[in-house]
């Protein structure tokens, strides 16, 4: 190596700089290593947890003993099993009528009117209200025979006898889908509200000169500019709908309802884990139910992204 | 020495003894100690009492030592007990309909007629009765079975035969009927306990079978039916058996550094004298039949509940164990009687298919034992 009069110099710059990206990197570093830590100890281990619980017969109180694929084997022979994933997937149903009564309502309460903020404030207090007060609210309102929708219906003459809301197998589950539904719309509404905000207001002026109708504008303008919005809420709502539990919890207070009509996935692996003590079990159930619910999302998101690519081609 | 709130305790017991440093000594209530028997982090007491302090054992109220056992064994140490011989009646129903204290049924199978005629009778206003089959169908009907005199278990106890006689069809079969023609109301097939003391507290129904001590909450909600209420026998089946109603334990983990310490605490907290205290100072009776010698078991007191007390030892003297407490996997029983009572009651299966199914899946979980 040729020595020059400034090679110390430049040699101590160097090692000066290394010095400030070793400190800047350990300060980035030091900032990071809570959040990191509590990921790992919070996220990461317990999900390795439940992996290892779910090959073993942990009953919670006792160490776990070792019973390889048992629980899967007995999984794919469990009636009630099927009928939680059966009735998960039934839930899904309450995404798309989420989405369109949100977007909606957004375009309802998307104006420039006074005092347009106190109904935007009252249709997202569902959102905000405890899911234990709603239930026991919605129990009031579903009660027989004399519940505010059965006493007033009754009144009204409109029907002879109560309709049995969470005491008929086939009614139970719609019920507390109605319940999802109101809770959500407002949460839902907001997202689209700040998404419609955003979508400039020339393209209505245009298409109105063109003379579309404001069904027209919505549908060629609205939807299409807050795609990544519905994305969002399509994906997000959908897992939340997957891993119901605390509506059905509350609504049949923790039965599942009459025969177990309301029994979701998510609540079988409550009970499984947390009442009969078959913690291994339940495991088992989690992770089957992560795999679904990851499945079902990035399916989801493929078909959604490939409508909007379709739509830019 | 901890204190525990009642939502929650549960998990934080079991996660105590997950992580290896349970309490020396736990107040539990009777429905959860089988699980802790069963996975064997429990006690044995009908050993360590019988060992330590082998006079004692025969104080104690036998219906609830043995309330619950896991392979003929008990895990608790019984302390305090609610009385299950005694239900409330609305007067208030009682006057409005003509009717006086006599007239109301004496048995299960009186009742069914008499809940027909408190419905007819009243244009529909009212009900004889309602139910918490939403939280305790599966204990209630099996509780139900034996009432009747129906065996419930085989003789050597490994597998149930309730369904082998036609009255446990029958009982379904009753109710269903009350529920096909509104004679109980249909929120029993998902009410909990708390919701059938609401409905009677809103005046809508003539009796209520629960344990005295929940009457506060009748008082809570409406003093005027409180005001109203009279006590009177509970309804009894054909067999007359007067079942051991709730229990509150003491439990110790087989793992306690000190199980001498530990036992002695136990035998202190449910011996006689200091039961006696106990219930001087809130309405509950002691598992210890000594104290029902002392002269405070004789008196009787302002509250409604207070005129029971002098027949406290008669009742506990009598009382018996209906072993319903003793199956393994009890949560799962629970599950299985639910299920089948409610597809009998809403005609999904006949009475007598849902009886036989409800004992095959018992079954099923006796053999793997």
């Amino acid at each position: 190596m040729v020595s020059t009069p400034y090679s110390d110099e430049i040699a101590s710059l160097a090692q000066g700089r290394r010095h400030r990206e070793r400190r800047r990197l350990l300060v980035a570093y030091g900032f990071l290593m809570p959040s990191f830590a509590f990921f790992i100890v919070f996220l990461i281990v317990p999900l390795i947890a439940v992996v290892y619980l779910s090959f073993t017969n942990y009953n919670i109180v006792t160490a776990p003993q070792w019973v390889g694929l048992e629980n899967y084997a007995r999984l794919l022979q469990d009636p009630l099993f099927w009928r939680g994933l059966r009735n998960s997937f039934i839930y899904l149903v309450v995404t798309p009528i989420l989405i369109v009564l949100s977007i909606w309502l957004a375009i309802v309460v998307n104006r420039k009117l006074r005092g347009i903020f106190v109904f935007r404030t009252i249709y997202y207090i569902p959102a905000v209200t405890s899911v234990v007060a709603v239930g026991m609210i919605f129990e009031i309102v579903f009660a027989e025979p004399s519940g505010l929708i059965n006493g007033a219906l009754l009144a009204l003459g409109v029907i002879q006898s109560p309709i049995n809301f969470l005491t008929h197998p086939d009614s139970t589950l719609i019920s507390i889908m109605l319940v999802t539904i109101w809770r959500g719309i407002g949460f839902y509404m907001v997202i689209f509200l700040a998404a419609l905000q955003a979508v400039p207001e020339e393209l209505y002026e245009a298409a109105a000169i063109d003379g579309a109708n404001r069904f027209q504008q919505h549908l060629y303008i609205t939807v299409p500019s807050i795609r990544p919005a519905i994305i969002f809420v399509a994906i997000i709502s959908s897992i939340s709908a997957l891993k119901v539990f605390e509506e059905i919890f509350v609504m049949t207070d923790g039965s599942a309802g009459v025969l177990d009509s309301a029994l979701t996935l998510m609540f079988y692996l409550y009970r499984q884990g947390f009442v009969n003590l078959n913690a291994g079990y339940a495991a088992a159930i989690a992770v089957v139910f992560t795999l679904v619910t990851l499945g079902f999302s990035i399916a989801n998101l493929r078909f959604l992204e490939r409508g909007t690519r379709d739509n830019r081609q | 020495m901890e204190g525990q709130p009642a939502a929650g305790a549960r998990d934080n017991i079991r996660n105590s003894f997950a992580a290896g440093n349970p309490a020396d000594v736990i107040n539990m209530s009777d429905g959860w100690v089988a699980e802790l028997a069963e996975a064997g982090v429990l006690m044995n007491m009908d050993e360590a009492v019988g060992a330590k302090y082998p006079q004692i054992r025969a104080e104690y109220v036998d219906g609830a030592w043995n309330k619950v056992t896991f392979k003929g064994v008990s895990y608790h140490i019984p302390w305090y007990l609610a009385l299950s011989n005694v239900m409330a009646v609305n007067t208030l129903i009682l006057d409005e309909l003509g009717l006086t204290l006599d007239d109301l049924p004496k048995t299960w199978e009186e009742s069914y007629a008499f809940a027909k005629r408190v419905r007819e009778q009243s244009g529909g206003k009212y009900y004889l009765y309602s139910f918490p089959w939403g939280e305790l169908a599966g204990l209630g009907v099996l509780n139900s079975f034996v009432g009747e005199g129906i065996p419930v278990y085989n003789e050597d106890r490994t597998r149930v035969i309730f369904n082998t006689d036609p009255r446990a069809a029958g009982i379904l079969a009753a109710y269903k009927e009350l529920l096909d023609n509104d004679y109980i109301p249909r929120a029993s097939l998902t009410d909990d306990v708390r919701e059938m003391i609401d409905r009677f507290s809103e005046g809508e129904i003539l009796l209520l079978q629960t344990g005295p001590q929940l009457l506060r909450l009748v008082r809570e909600n409406n003093e005027e039916v409180y005001n109203s209420l009279k006590l009177v026998n509970a309804l009894t089946g054909a067999a007359n058996i007067r079942s051991i109603g709730g229990v509150q334990t003491l439990v110790i983990p087989k793992d306690t550094k000190f199980p001498n310490a530990a036992l002695a605490f136990a035998i202190f907290l449910t011996n006689a004298d200091t039961q006696t205290a106990f219930s001087r100072e809130v309405p509950i009776y002691s598992s210890n039949l000594k104290s029902y010698d002392d002269p405070f078991f004789q008196t009787t007191g302002a509250q409604l509940t207070d005129s029971l007390r002098p027949l406290a030892k008669e009742y506990f003297t009598t009382a018996v164990n209906t072993d319903i407490l003793n199956f393994p996997r009890l949560a799962e029983v629970e599950q299985i009687v639910l299920g089948e009572f409610q597809a009998a009651l809403l005609g999904v299966k006949l009475p007598q298919q849902a009886v036989d199914d409800m004992a095959g899946r018992i079954n099923a979980i006796l053999a793997a034992q």
